[in-house]
């Protein structure tokens, strides 16, 4: 439970801006800003967040809700209030056609990075030795440890590595959608949304529900410009009406 | 070898162990005997680690256990078998043997020993646990606990719900595994099967122990197995 795993999208945004201005180069920026975000992020996982992880999920949400104002406060600081935006690298910067519509090449980059990202991180849980050890202490934490692993420090691997990926993602989508102070809480909302309409814990469920955001919103920024925000919430409403667990959610053992 | 002292613990404000002590050699089964409630799986997981002891010593092999979390128990030599077995359901059968060990990639030898031990294991080598017969996830989670060498293995109710023949190939693995020199603790409910089994019975009554010894001498202990065995 991490309220403020968007903020780290946010903040990597933000960092990528200063990094793409200072050496020129997105791709300098996508290498090394996910990286320094991860590294504050763990920073602040062995300083605070770390103790929470026996304190129960309402103790987790406060901290976390608290630590993204920080965040989102700190951020201002350093950067302003208004919105920034990065270029995409000028081998994306082109626009192709498809069905009659012109479309930036560059969120065909965007596309391409989601599927690689979560191909990568199904490889990872899947194939490795982490990934069966990180599957093992979710299912079974106390027999994890009492098997010779230390539970800590895999919640810890698996903290960052979220990060990573949340700040990778908050990098790949600035020159697409730009970097602003209210995009972390944007992103939390959909998060939730696709979390909870798919099913708590179900990869499956958060992908079907993020597909179908995207194209609900999609077609409403179309068709009907001013209500599309309202959309993702009737999807969420829909969803849980019929299962109100989710898609694939399943009740807790 | 494993000692365990006057041992306290408990849950939150209640109290549950209130005296336990018991002494294992390398070789021996040793039954930890006593009633549902009398505290059998409360002593297993203080020794663990995964409650923390109040009072008292643990230590194994000289070196002190009391006070160290679960993981660092583990790494001492301590093998866990839980009651619940906790096998761990989406992993494969070869996953789960392969977490016994948590130094990394267990050599190819070392799941040949174990499989000896369970053969019944080999034709499951890549059906998840999840979908394991009772007596076959007891199996696997014994050969989990000693993918690591172990020195010392806990066992919390093995026998609990599986068939007569099933409960015979565990105790014929244990037989065996002793004799190589493994420490092996035992809890059980039934008289009769620490009988059969153990080189000596520890009986736990009420959070202490009442009772050490031989089958034999406890059989002329007429007092201890009306008050704390019979039902
Ligand atoms: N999580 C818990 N919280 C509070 N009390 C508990 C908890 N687990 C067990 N107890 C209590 O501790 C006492 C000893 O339980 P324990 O499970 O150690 O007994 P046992 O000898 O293993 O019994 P069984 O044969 O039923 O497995 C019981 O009175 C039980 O109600
Ligand atoms: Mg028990």
């Amino acid at each position: 439970m991490n309220a403020a795993h968007t903020s780290f999208y946010m903040l990597a945004g933000y960092v990528a801006t200063s990094i793409a201005a200072a050496t020129g180069s997105f791709w300098v920026a996508l290498a090394a800003a996910p990286v320094l975000v991860a590294a504050v992020g763990l920073a602040l996982e062995r300083a605070v967040l770390g103790r929470l992880y026996t304190a129960g999920h309402t103790a987790q949400l406060l901290l976390t809700v608290g630590l993204a104002y920080v965040i989102a406060e700190a951020t201002k600081m350093l950067w302003g209030d208004s919105a920034l935006s990065v270029a995409p690298p000028p081998s994306l910067a082109g626009h192709f056609s498809l069905l009659g519509a012109t479309l930036p090449v560059y969120h065909l980059f965007v596309i391409a990075a989601a599927v690689a990202l979560l191909g990568a991180v199904a490889a990872v849980l899947r194939f490795t030795r982490l990934g069966m050890v990180i599957r093992a202490a979710a299912a079974n934490p106390d027999m994890t440890a009492a098997l010779g692993y230390n539970v800590r420090h895999i919640y810890s691997a698996v903290f960052v590595i979220g990060l990573y990926l949340a700040a990778f993602a908050g990098v790949v989508m600035a020159p697409m959608a730009g970097v602003y102070p209210s995009m972390a809480d944007d992103q939390l909302v959909q998060a939730f949304i696709v979390v909870v309409a798919g099913g708590l814990g179900s990869l499956p469920g958060a992908f079907i529900v993020a597909m179908l955001l995207g194209l609900v919103q999609g077609f409403g920024n179309i068709y009907a410009a001013d209500e599309a925000v309202y959309f993702p919430f009737f999807v969420l409403g829909a969803v849980l009406l019929f299962r109100p667990l989710g898609l694939f959610g399943a009740k807790a053992a | 070898m494993f000692e365990i002292e006057n041992l306290q613990a408990g849950y939150g404000a209640t109290r549950i162990l209130e005296d336990v002590s018991l002494a294992a050699a390398a070789g021996e089964i040793i039954c930890l005997l006593g009633r549902n409630g009398a505290g059998k799986t409360t002593t297993m997981k203080t020794v663990m680690g995964l409650l923390p002891p109040r009072g008292g010593r643990i230590s194994l092999g000289g070196a002190r256990l009391g006070g160290l979390p679960p993981h660092a128990v583990a790494r001492r030599g301590v093998g866990y078998v839980p009651e619940e077995r906790a096998v761990f359901p989406s992993l494969t059968v070869a996953e789960n043997l392969v977490m016994g060990d948590w130094r990394g990639r267990p050599a190819p030898r070392k799941t040949d020993e174990i499989l000896g031990y369970f053969p019944r294991l080999r034709d499951k080598f890549g059906t998840r646990g999840a979908v394991l017969s009772g007596g076959e996830q007891q199996m696997l989670a014994i050969g989990r606990a000693l993918m690591a060498s172990p020195r010392l293995v806990l066992v919390d109710e093995p026998a609990e719900g599986l068939a007569p023949v099933v409960v015979q190939a565990l105790e014929e693995s244990f037989y065996r595994l002793a004799a190589a020199g493994l420490c092996i603790v035992i809890a059980e409910s039934k008289l009769a099967v620490a009988r059969r089994i153990a080189t000596r019975i520890h009986v736990m009554g009420k959070g202490r122990t009442v009772f050490a010894g031989t089958a034999a001498e406890l059989q002329d202990r007429h007092d201890i197995r009306r008050e704390f065995l019979e039902v």
